[in-house]
């Protein structure tokens, strides 16, 4: 497109061309330059081209329209700069608007005289006269369509419904935390008042600032004081929520087993979780003593089990995918049976326990295998979804889901113990 | 010391599958010693539908669950 360009005839001033009206190219007239007057200004130049076919009171010119014959079958000329402004949304709560340029760009072009044909020469931007550069126009600022109404964040509202549906994520943690907090309600829970919701709002933004989100398959804030709000699940509500079996006390500070014939299903089978990448966690707000099972699941013909037990005031027994026999076992001299208590499979190799976010005990045990035989918590399941050892302590938080680093351990245990504090039923 | 009531084996069956409250089931187990089927005094105290009424009339026994496994031998 741009062969023989040096053939053209320049202005008298700097690199002004001189501009050709096609009508009298083709007429076969006299070349009378559009740009006769060097000093005049480049819309000056411009206007006194007149299409005959009256083509540009129909569209702003641009390179394909340019000739209104044959451009269209041909590829677009860049021209440059492009003033088409990019709008890439953030992530953040602050949406960046976009700006649009004031000024429709003047395109440069001319009659290429060699060419018989409309030209366009992107590098003479800066040598044309009055070609101005696109400019942030203040009149044309996008009104941010994504801003967010600051949520209601542990103040005085008493009743946590959503009140806006935002249309991209924000602050983390705050969409589900809501999310969840009316699905407890709908689901009959009690007595969320705005020092509850807020905790569990903070809770769940912890959880997601510090990476913790997706290392939860499943979880339980047992909110509500009762079946009907405790089951929820907090990270896919409606999805393995829990239901309650047998003798369950439910209250503010969570939900408590009889020792004889309560336990809570979760529906999440062991094949759901990850061989060697796995934790389970519950916090217990009930200091006692109970030779049972506090959760978990384990097969015989599977030959694997993951529970964990907290018993006779001193001992405390994990597995996570082992053989289906024994536990690793930590002893303490003050265990009082309550506080937040992890088993967590890093490696095929390698089982750990937790308390209170701290590390307990390992052991370099194998790995077997998992079993369709589903989670429960206040007693154990076993083949044929048999339930057995129940206990009888009392549970405000459980979750199953990946392996935990030990400084993941320590941050999860401080986010659930200060989520349990604010509620006033932490025992660490 | 847990407080259960004995149940039939048709009494059993009639709660099984059957709602305390929203998302809480009875459960209804053998005892393991000389009591046959038994649900719990929190499932009676809690239930709230009509058609389990009569369990308000059972009578309360004082209960020793087993604990199994117990202790460091558990398994």
């Amino acid at each position: 497109m741009r062969k023989n360009i040096d053939k053209r005839t320049w202005g008298v001033l700097g690199k002004m061309k001189t501009y050709y009206s096609p009508q009298k190219q083709v007429e076969g007239k006299s070349k009378t330059p559009l740009n006769a007057n060097a000093f005049d200004s480049w819309d000056v130049k411009r206007s006194r081209f007149k299409r005959i076919d009256g083509y540009e009171n129909k569209v702003p010119p641009n390179v394909q329209q340019m000739d209104g014959i044959n451009e269209s079958s041909s590829s677009p000329i860049p021209v440059s700069p492009t003033p088409t402004p990019s709008f890439t949304p953030t992530s953040t709560s602050t949406p960046t608007p976009s700006i649009t340029p004031s000024s429709t760009p003047i395109i440069d072009c001319y009659w290429d005289t060699n060419n018989d044909n409309w030209e366009n020469d992107s590098t003479l931007w800066n040598d044309c006269v009055n070609v101005p550069t696109p400019t942030p126009s203040p009149t044309n600022t996008m009104t941010p369509t994504n801003t967010m109404t600051p949520t209601n964040t542990n103040t005085s509202t008493p009743t946590p419904t959503p009140s806006i549906t935002p249309s991209t994520s924000f602050v983390s943690g705050t969409t589900e935390a809501e999310t969840y907090l009316a699905a407890v309600l709908a689901g009959g829970g009690t007595g969320l008042t705005s020092t509850i919701s807020g905790a569990t709002i903070t809770m769940f933004r912890d959880i997601m600032a510090n990476n913790l989100w997706d290392k939860l398959d499943i979880f339980y804030p047992m909110l509500g004081g009762n079946s009907g709000g405790m089951k929820v699940n907090g990270r896919n509500p409606g999805t393995n929520d829990l239901t309650f079996n047998g003798g369950w006390t439910f209250s503010n500070s969570g939900a408590t087993g009889n020792g004889t014939n309560a336990y809570a299903e979760t529906g999440y089978a062991d094949t759901n979780t990850l061989l060697n990448d796995y934790h389970q966690a519950i916090y217990s707000f009930v200091r006692n003593s109970n030779g049972n099972i506090d959760c978990g699941v384990g097969s015989a013909s599977a030959n694997t089990r993951s529970a964990m037990y907290v018993n006779e005031l001193t001992t405390f027994g994990a597995s996570a995918h082992r053989a289906n026999s024994g536990y690793i076992s930590s002893t303490y001299t003050a265990n009082t049976g309550a506080g937040l208590y992890v088993v967590d499979r890093p490696l095929s190799n390698s089982e750990k326990s937790f308390t209170n976010g701290s590390f307990s005990t390992s052991a370099a045990t194998a790995s077997t295998s998992r079993t369709s035989n589903t989670y429960v918590f206040g007693a154990r399941r076993i083949d044929n979804q048999v339930t057995e050892a129940y206990n009888n302590r009392g549970y405000c938080w459980y979750s199953i889901g990946k392996s935990l680093s030990d400084s993941q351990q320590s941050t999860l245990s401080s986010i659930i113990n200060t989520f349990q504090t604010t509620l006033n039923r932490n025992t660490y | 010391m847990e407080l259960v009531a004995a149940l039939t084996i048709n009494e059993k069956d009639s709660l099984v599958g059957q709602l305390v409250q929203p998302d809480w089931y009875f459960n209804p187990r053998l005892s393991g010693d000389t009591l046959p089927w038994i649900i719990s005094e929190q499932e009676i105290n809690a239930s709230i539908y009509p058609d389990h009424i009569w369990i308000k009339d059972l009578t309360l026994v004082e209960y020793n669950p087993p604990v199994n496994p117990s202790g460091s031998t558990i398994n």
